[in-house]
């Protein structure tokens, strides 16, 4: 009998060691949590220094990061009227910039729902899942001033939202660059739509 | 027949959707004492009949000017930027009012009208830019024959079509859910019955044995108890093998289990299906992580990424608004009033993928320089409906990897600084330059 027991608690415990295993809710065991958890709070943790709970804490109000850079307009429609003319691109880039690094921009931001050629036909409209923003060839917007269409990427136009969190500064003159380009070669095709 | 739904979203549709009824009340009235033109704008016939084919036309024109020029601010039933479009020709005393608007709201509301400043103002004072391209016909089979259509669900045979095509993919989870259970059952009935037919076999051999012992012999077999008979030396031995080499696998992929947590799926406070949206809507990855290329962290998105999309889409194909509701409470918009009116807070996700302390790692590092796709270490995210930790994560599976990848050094500015290498890639000495060959496999490459 001594050795059915014998037998019986070697399949046991293999079967016990088994469930150290992660899988569905069980994160499963670890060794030396010190040593993997960190004790500094990671960006995204929870923190109980601040009231808020967030380790992230916004700047503050009125600082700016070094090389960073703040728009002077406010989301309104007389900041929007005012960019027309107040916002200038301060860059200047190199067709390999807009061409790679732009178009990627763009095909990962916007071409979901403005289409790949910009004709406001993205995929996200095609199967009807958000309505169709207006195409990029149409007179009104061909003529768009610079500083108007950066601040529709700052803070959004009707139902588009602000993209100011996911595209930087530098970036946003870099993908208006690269839909100018679109624009350009529309208009060599056949003009406005 | 005219039929008109109340829309239940906002307070304003409702009132304005009551002052509808009182005025369709009105026209019933009228209309049955004598033949009367109540005012300009009232559609004398009846738009249903799709059958027609002048209706027909104008309902699809209707339909593919108001996709192409409202339906970014106007939705049929209840109100998105602008005013739901279902009743709104009843709220202008004449059709011309209205076509009028719709050419140039500005002037209108410029020249002082009352009712265009009051809608103005009304909504946030948001400019309805200018629409003049729109022949005075193309504004009525947009509002008129269009919309009519839309209320009283004429297309339902459309967006049938459009679940169907949702379908396949939410079935996904289903059955990859299912499909592990029976397999693992089938896989047990299947052992169960070998060891009852083995078990069978066996007594049945024993006892033959017997039966032939007891004929050749003469001596009657010693039958022995049941355990004993299974307790023999050779059996034990088998079973102690086999014991000894499931223990051993175990205890061996246990301890190389620790701390690794591949598999690991835990339930989100919100149920975000990647399936859905990088799959089906195929909305890119970086997206929403769109610290990938920039930083250390791919990041986890902030709710205002959530709300580019769903101040629109308040309904899910699979949970309906239960899900996306809690988007809402999270970031504290109130999809009443179309306003972030209550305090946000913050959505505590589960944390999946855990490097632990001592290990550095960048994502930009990876993605940007390396162009590596996010699947590689991520597996197919865009079929998973709730996400699991696909790699193990093991400092055994990172070195692999470096070993036998090759840096994309071609076009790569980053890389300039090999000369050596490049130099030998061009006189062809050299086919390919792996991580570990720029000293990617050194210690203090990612434990400082």
């Amino acid at each position: 009998m001594i050795r059915t027991q014998t037998i019986l608690s070697i399949f046991l415990s293999g079967a016990l060691l088994a469930s150290c295993s992660a899988g569905g809710e069980n994160p499963g065991y670890e060794y030396a949590p010190e040593m993997v958890h960190s004790v500094a709070y990671d960006a995204q943790s929870e923190n109980p220094i601040y009231a808020s709970g967030y380790t992230n804490q916004l700047p503050v109000e009125g600082a700016i990061a070094i090389g960073k850079y703040t728009y002077p307009l406010t989301n309104t429609p007389e900041g929007y009227a005012e960019a027309a003319t107040k916002i200038q691109n301060p860059f200047t880039f190199t067709p390999k910039e807009i061409s790679g690094e732009g178009k990627k921009i763009y095909l990962t931001y916007c071409a979901v729902c403005h289409g790949e050629a910009g004709d406001g036909q993205g995929h996200l409209v095609q199967i009807e899942k958000f309505p169709a923003p207006p195409s990029y060839f149409t007179p009104d917007l061909m003529s768009k001033p610079d500083g108007q269409r950066y601040h529709t990427i700052m803070y959004g136009k009707g139902m588009m939202g602000s993209y100011a969190t996911q595209i930087d500064h530098r970036e946003r003159w870099l993908v208006l660059e690269y839909i100018k380009g679109l624009q350009t070669e529309q208009l060599a095709k056949g003009g406005t739509n | 027949m005219r039929v008109y739904f109340c829309s239940v979203k906002s307070k304003i549709a409702m009132s304005n959707c009551r002052n509808g009824f009182k005025i369709i009340f009105l026209l019933f009235a009228l209309a049955s004492i004598l033949p009367f033109k109540a005012h300009a704008y009232n559609p004398t016939e009846s738009f249903d009949d799709l059958s027609k084919p002048e209706i027909a036309a104008r309902v699809e024109e209707g339909k593919k000017l108001f996709k192409a020029n409202c339906a970014a601010c106007h939705k049929v039933e209840g109100k998105l930027l602008g005013p739901g479009l279902a009743d709104v020709w009843t709220q202008w005393e004449t059709q011309e009012r209205l076509i009028k608007w719709v050419h140039n709201s500005q002037e209108m509301i410029n020249s002082g009208d009352a009712q265009a400043t009051k809608l103005f103002n009304e909504y946030n004072k948001l400019v309805m830019p200018p629409f003049p391209q729109l022949s005075n016909e193309q504004v009525v089979s947009i509002l008129e024959y269009y919309v009519q259509a839309e209320q009283k669900k004429l297309f339902d045979a459309k967006p049938a079509g459009g679940d169907a095509a949702a379908k396949p993919d939410g079935a996904i989870g289903g059955e990859a859910a299912g499909d592990s259970t029976p397999n693992k059952w089938i896989l047990i009935t299947i052992i169960g019955v070998l060891a009852i037919v083995a078990f069978t076999l066996y007594s049945v051999t024993s006892k033959l044995d017997r039966l032939v012992q007891e004929k050749t012999t003469g001596e009657i077999g010693e039958e022995g108890s049941l355990a004993s008979r299974i307790l023999n030396k050779k059996l034990l031995g088998a079973i102690a093998i086999i014991g000894i080499v499931f223990l051993g696998y175990n205890i061996v992929r246990g301890a190389i289990d620790l701390g690794r947590s591949q598999g690991y799926a835990p339930e989100q406070p919100i149920k975000f299906s990647h399936a859905l949206h990088a799959g089906q809507n195929k909305i890119d990855c970086q997206y929403c992580h769109s610290g990938a290329e920039k930083s250390r962290h791919a990041v986890i998105p902030s709710v205002a990424v959530c709300m580019n999309c769903h101040k629109y889409v308040q309904e899910g194909p699979k949970f309906g608004n239960k899900e996306i509701s809690k988007i809402y409470e999270y970031s504290g918009w109130d999809p009443e009033s179309s306003t972030f009116k209550n305090a946000p807070k913050p959505i505590q996700w589960v944390k999946i993928h855990n490097l632990p302390d001592y290990v550095y790692f960048n994502h930009s590092q990876h993605v940007k320089v390396g162009g590596i796709e996010c699947q590689t270490c991520h597996g197919n995210v865009q079929e998973m409906e709730v996400v699991q930790q696909f790699a193990p994560l093991s400092m055994g599976w990172c070195i692999n990897c470096h070993r036998q990848t090759d840096v994309q050094f071609a076009n790569n500015d980053y890389y300039s600084i090999f000369e050596k290498y490049h130099e030998e890639i061009k006189k062809g000495e050299r086919s390919g330059v792996t991580v570990n060959d720029i000293g990617g496999t050194e210690c203090a490459k990612c434990h400082y």
